[in-house]
């Protein structure tokens, strides 16, 4: 546990000493993910779907401010949903409107959260999310967990019915309002992403409550309670839709998802509820009553100088010819700092 | 030699020049009523845009087969519905600008107060400096 918090500390002090880089670092790493995860599953444009189009956007994203991500991100789906069909486009395009006016106005410094939840889904560990916001944001960042599993869900709904969107445009008298139907089909008529979408919410306000209770190891109990609400939630969802096949990924994702949870609590709620203090104190307007619980820390190592010798001499010249009499007074200071017998240095 | 003092105030409100500061100055030009009146009209747009856009989605898919087999009692009665979920939707959204404004303005507020507080502390150890200099 010790040698953790020791690699801890250095992870920590590592970071302050290099946040700027490590910033951009992030940033160039989700980017080039989004976009590469973008390329592997809608990459119909092929002129933007390459790996080096992919790499100078990252590169370029690393310099921008976060946001520029998902506008980038943004500007890819809809240019490589529009090789695939206009109509799918203008859906895409009118979806994304939506969510950028009615919540990115109030909130955008979530849009890390909704850029990741795509990416999560992709990894199969989406259960990471609501956990993470719950524990690390405010309530209405679960609103960005959101946005980021409609994406998700309309994108694959595409992306699964690229054929037959192809097909409708080949066929000469379909009527456009079919292939906007299937579009908005997938929003509106996928069960399984407003089960999703209810459990993630649910399960995120339940970690935001218990993590703000003032309970032991409020953080531990908040993650578990979350991962058993995803599972049995999304359990039971599948079972009452009629949905296989899914049970494997949950369980698995969800382990994955609490590990990673519990990794977040380390470097983010780290006590020591053993240590814990309660102090009570008043002043003219109010008692107080407070709990205060230590966190776990390495205590940093003390480099003592010890020094031999008479330090009041420190710095300056010690003139050698005093003979036996000073070797013998330094002698004895000597024995007198070490606390030993001053026979043993003769 | 460098005031460790002054430093740290310095270092305090260049903190919050570089990261607040922007979002700050905007709330700060406004009475915190007429802050929220800003917001609530920002919203009404917005908020009429986005229900646009989402009735336009609505008719892509559904348009056609409305117009094409709706009789015109219908067609009235599909227009109510929509101007009363609009208003729904618009009462909802407004109430959500309403409680996020109030709450931006007095976490901007605070941290206004704050910095007023370093500054402050700033003024009077140049003003101590200064009188000890004379």
């Amino acid at each position: 546990m010790t040698q953790l918090l020791e690699i801890k500390d250095k992870i920590i002090k590592f970071y302050s000493c290099y946040t700027v880089y490590i910033r951009m670092a992030e940033k160039f790493l989700a980017a080039l993910v989004l976009f590469l995860i973008i390329n592997a599953n809608i990459g119909y444009m092929e002129r933007i779907s390459s790996f080096p189009v992919a790499l100078l956007l990252a590169l370029i994203c690393c310099l921008l401010p976060q946001n520029a991500i998902l506008c980038i991100g943004a500007v890819l789906v809809i240019l490589d949903i529009y090789a695939l069909s206009v109509e799918a486009a203008i859906v895409t395009l009118i979806v994304f409107l939506v969510i950028y006016l009615i919540y990115f106005r109030f909130a955008p410094k979530d849009g890390m959260a909704a850029l990741l939840t795509p990416i999560c889904f992709q990894f199969r560990i989406p259960f990471i999310m609501p956990v993470a916001t719950g524990l690390l944001r405010p309530p209405y960042s679960v609103v960005s967990v959101v946005c980021g599993t409609v994406v998700y869900y309309f994108i694959h709904g595409i992306q699964s019915n690229a054929s037959i969107l192809t097909n409708t445009a080949e066929e000469e008298g379909q009527q456009l309002t079919s292939k906007f139907g299937i579009c908005i089909a997938q929003l509106t008529e996928n069960k399984e992403m407003f089960l999703v979408l209810a459990v993630f919410v649910i399960a995120s306000l339940v970690v935001y409550l218990i993590r703000r209770m003032s309970i032991e190891n409020g953080w531990t109990v908040a993650i578990i309670a979350g991962a058993l609400i995803q599972v049995f939630g999304l359990t039971a969802g599948y079972l009452v839709l009629n949905i296989s096949g899914k049970l494997i990924a949950l369980i698995i994702g969800s382990i994955v998802s609490l590990l990673i949870s519990f990794v977040i609590e380390f470097f983010m709620m780290d006590l020591d509820y053993a240590r814990t203090e309660r102090v009570q104190f008043e002043d003219d307007e109010y008692y107080y009553y407070v709990k205060a619980v230590p966190k776990k820390m390495v205590s940093s190592e003390e480099k003592t100088v010890k020094h031999f010798g008479n330090t009041a001499s420190m710095g300056k010249r010690i003139s050698r010819s005093n003979g036996a009499q000073g070797e013998d007074s330094r002698r004895s200071q000597i024995a007198k700092e070490l606390d030993i017998d001053e026979e043993l240095l003769k | 030699m460098v005031n460790e003092d002054r430093v740290k105030e310095l270092f305090q409100m260049a903190v919050y020049d570089q990261n607040e500061s922007s979002a700050d100055k905007k709330t700060a030009e406004y009475y915190q009523k007429d802050y929220i009146w800003k917001e609530v009209l920002v919203s009404f747009f917005s908020g009429t845009a986005a229900f646009g856009l989402l009735l336009l989605l609505w008719g892509l898919a559904k348009g056609e087969e409305l117009v094409v087999n709706s009789s015109l009692d219908e067609l009235a009665s599909s227009l109510t519905a929509a101007v009363l979920v609009y208003i729904a939707f618009m009462a909802v959204y407004m109430l959500a600008t309403v409680i996020a404004a109030y709450i931006r303005f007095a976490k901007s507020r605070s941290r206004l107060k704050k910095y007023r507080i370093h500054l402050r502390k700033l003024n009077k150890m140049y003003e101590r400096e200064d009188k000890l200099k004379m």
